[in-house]
């Protein structure tokens, strides 16, 4: 069976980018993960896109193989909103796996921030809600993921500054890129202090909203030649449970267990083995009841291993070292791909003043609507 | 802008009607047993599409809940901050509701609530209150 390679990643500069589009920003994420693969339009024959709530568009990945000149063997877009961008990289795989495709351009972005106004992105996403149960009450994803806090806080006894140590930590690695959109640094009290959301979600416990693109291509490995700069897909899994908050099957209990499972299983590693982690982290409760669910802590003592600094640079698994979707930048389905991406950059020891040493294997996970699809992958970086 | 209300037609209509009357009712599988976490137009578990209302007698648990400070859409700046539970009824099925109490601390997860009903913008909505 063909391998599956990731062969080039890039994400555009990330923020308030005044006067950007969604086309635009997918057009040259596109042509910087070209260019870092070493690869021109005419080599690429699959390409996957996800969706854009600025320019909404029912083919949004033909419209872009239109405008980018591509005209690809197998081409569509995919929704499953935070997961999105790792399911795109599992569907990858496998049409290289399967033959299909040699070389596969995954594309995300969105100008949600200068695009779109806070109102009209926070109402945007309350359309995850269910719109005669949920909806209609006064439903928001900040409010969702704070019922799941409460729950949570309940049955485990995580507490509101073990959550504020994420987001301290988030803005730790934060400021060690150059590009990230949030690099003051911030304290616990700052997060304690910053106003409610929804309780007991701060404003700092929360994803940042953003423009910026990301691409990556997923190649076919050439039997017995291993590229210096190719990452390996050792493993990948998926778990789907529901959509609405209302019909999540457990509080406590998710669908990222089954796909890190999966992943790891297919890997032939466990969570032990990984030195490095790029996990959705759209609230910072997300990024805790994820790492409790996946095996990376035991459930109740995620809280405690952020207090300590267990997830910074020099910590027992440093995440989300680009400063994830709180502190780098969430621009729609290119949130996702920002982990994908710093997890390239980490394999490949391009991550500078980041770079968690001896990187060799990396854990991404990508999480859409209330922690209702999962998808994990296991990376390998080149020998 | 107005806020969103649910659809009075389609599968759930005749929770909305027995809305009206100040009865809340629920789906129950017939063929598997299943009480529908809300109404659907099949069973959630087997598919079957043999499902019959039942009447709740509107006692619940409070599964979760949070305080709403930022509103969801403009519709709902003027309610800020609203207590917002996902209450398991004592039938099996869930409801997302408003918790309306004067007292903060009678809110709580496991917390018991009591259905009722109140008029907004024309319709009959659920909401709970602390038993």
């Amino acid at each position: 069976m063909p391998r599956a390679v990731i062969s080039g990643a890039f994400d555009t500069a990330v923020g308030n980018l005044p006067g950007s589009t969604c086309m635009g920003l997918h057009l040259d994420a596109a042509a910087g993960a070209l260019t870092d693969a070493g690869l021109e339009t005419s080599d690429i024959d699959g390409v996957l896109c996800a969706y854009s709530m600025t320019e909404p568009h029912p083919m949004l990945a033909s419209w872009f193989c239109e405008q980018s000149g591509i005209s690809p063997n197998f081409c569509t877009a995919l929704q499953s909103g935070g997961a999105t961008a790792c399911i795109m990289l599992m569907q990858a795989a496998a049409l290289i796996e399967s033959g299909q495709c040699r070389h596969v351009l995954l594309v995300t972005g969105d100008n949600r921030l200068s695009g779109m106004s806070r109102d009209g992105a926070v109402a945007a996403l309350a359309g995850f809600g269910h719109p005669d149960f949920e909806v209609p009450f006064g439903i928001s994803i900040p409010a969702a993921y704070a019922m799941i806090t409460r729950a949570y806080m309940a049955a485990y006894g995580t507490t509101a500054e073990q959550l504020a140590a994420i987001a301290v930590e988030h803005r730790r690695h934060a400021a060690r890129h150059p590009k990230a959109q949030m690099r003051e640094s911030i304290s616990i009290e700052d997060v304690l202090a910053s106003r409610y959301i929804a309780e007991p979600l701060h404003l700092l416990d929360c994803c940042l909203i953003s423009d910026g693109a990301a691409a990556v291509v997923v190649s076919r490995q050439d039997p017995g030649i291993r590229a210096t700069r190719d990452v390996a897909i050792l493993g990948s899994g998926q778990g789907h449970t529901h959509e609405h908050l209302i019909a999540m099957p457990r509080m406590t209990e998710f669908g990222c267990a089954k796909s890190a499972h999966t992943a790891f299983t297919r890997a032939g590693v466990t969570a032990a083995d990984i030195d490095v982690a790029e996990i959705y982290d759209s609230f910072t409760i997300t990024l805790l009841v994820e790492l409790e669910s996946m095996g990376f802590f035991k459930k109740g003592q995620a809280g405690f291993a952020a207090v300590e600094g267990q997830l910074g640079l020099e910590g027992s698994l440093p995440c989300n070292t680009h400063g994830g979707l709180l502190s780098y930048a969430h621009s729609g389905a290119a949130g996702g791909m920002f982990h994908i991406v710093e997890a390239v950059h980490q394999l490949r020891h391009e991550a500078d003043m980041r770079q968690v040493r001896n990187a060799r294997l990396a854990f991404i996970h990508g999480d859409g609507g209330v922690l209702s699809a999962h998808c994990s992958h296991v990376l390998e970086g080149p020998r | 802008m107005t806020r969103p209300m649910p659809r009075r037609e389609g599968v759930a209509a005749p929770f909305w009607d027995a809305a009206e009357r100040k009865e809340l009712i629920y789906q129950l599988c017939t063929r598997c047993g299943t009480v529908q976490t809300y109404p659907r137009h099949r069973c959630g578990k087997c598919l079957s599409g043999d499902l019959q209302w039942r009447t709740s007698e509107g006692r619940g648990r409070i599964m979760t809940f949070t305080v709403v400070h930022r509103s969801p859409s403009p519709a709902f700046r003027t309610m800020v901050p609203y207590t917002l539970g996902l209450i398991e009824m004592e039938e099996g099925f869930r409801l997302m509701i408003p918790i309306l109490t004067d007292s903060r601390d009678r809110v709580r997860v496991g917390g018991i609530v009591r259905v009722t009903f109140a008029v907004h913008e024309g319709m009959s909505l659920p909401e709970a209150r602390p038993a």
